[in-house]
């Protein structure tokens, strides 16, 4: 359940990280690097790692409804996170 | 004047030619000699009884526990206002590339966010279960900062934008 739940979240991180890594780039050759939303690229991955690291310690050793409850309310919590960043950036 | 309009006062008169309607074939059989409905009736008269102590709860109540109460209901009414805010987005937002698992994952991450409130506010209650320690304040600490990071940023930021 804990993998199935950081494969999802592995999603997030990994477009978070891509962007992390084209982006900057795109934005210097285009002219604009001190545009760059440096803001918006790291906390993007950041917060996916932290959100399901979170998740793991609050739903620590309660029943699986729970367990998988907490780990969906943090994955809701991720995808909001880098939508919204997603404006920003 | 009808044999009804003379009924005794409170119901208590009974059409006897009734009872053959409210019987079920092998109700006999399994010591069941009473009409059916006569029995819900008794058993739905027995089941409001049991209600009737519940208001003595709500007395019971303390103050820290009515403030719990009203503090997750107003967090329950900003949840849904994020709710509404995050389909909101959804309708704002647009896939910025072409691949097609991007795309499945974008519109499913648009799914979570929507859900989001609703996720976090079921997490926060379940994680507070009563009789947890120093319920109220991990709840509402839970409750606020699922709201600030819940925000939806991209109807908010299109609100803002088309007031000025």
């Amino acid at each position: 359940m804990a993998a199935v739940f950081a494969l999802l979240y592995g999603w997030f991180l990994f477009t978070a990280s891509s962007n992390l890594i084209a982006l900057p780039a795109l934005y210097a050759a285009q002219g604009y690097a001190e545009f760059t939303p440096w803001v918006p690229l790291v906390l993007g991955v950041v917060a996916p790692p932290l959100l399901y690291a979170a998740a793991l310690v609050l739903g620590g050793r309660r029943i699986l409804s729970t367990r998988v409850l907490v780990f969906a309310a943090g994955l809701a919590a991720t995808a909001a996170t880098s939508l919204a960043l997603y404006v920003f950036g | 004047m009808s044999p009804r309009d003379v009924d005794p006062p409170g119901g208590a008169y009974v059409d006897d030619s009734d009872d053959e309607a409210l019987h079920w074939a092998g109700d006999d059989a399994r010591g069941q000699a009473a009409p059916r409905l006569r029995d819900a009736g008794a058993a739905s008269e027995s089941a409001l009884a049991a209600p009737e102590e519940l208001p003595e709860a709500d007395v019971a109540r303390s103050p820290a526990e009515r403030a719990l109460l009203a503090g997750t209901v107003a967090f329950g009414l900003l949840y849904l206002a994020l709710s509404i805010g995050w389909i909101s987005s959804a309708q704002l937002l647009v896939y910025p590339s072409l691949d097609l698992l991007g795309e499945i994952m974008w519109q499913f991450g648009e799914f979570l966010a929507m859900v989001g409130p609703a996720l976090w506010f079921a997490a926060a209650l379940t994680l507070t279960p009563e009789g947890a320690s120093r319920r109220g304040t991990k709840r509402m600490l839970g409750l606020l900062a699922g709201a600030l990071v819940l925000l939806p940023w991209p109807a908010l930021l299109f609100w803002i934008g088309s007031m000025q």
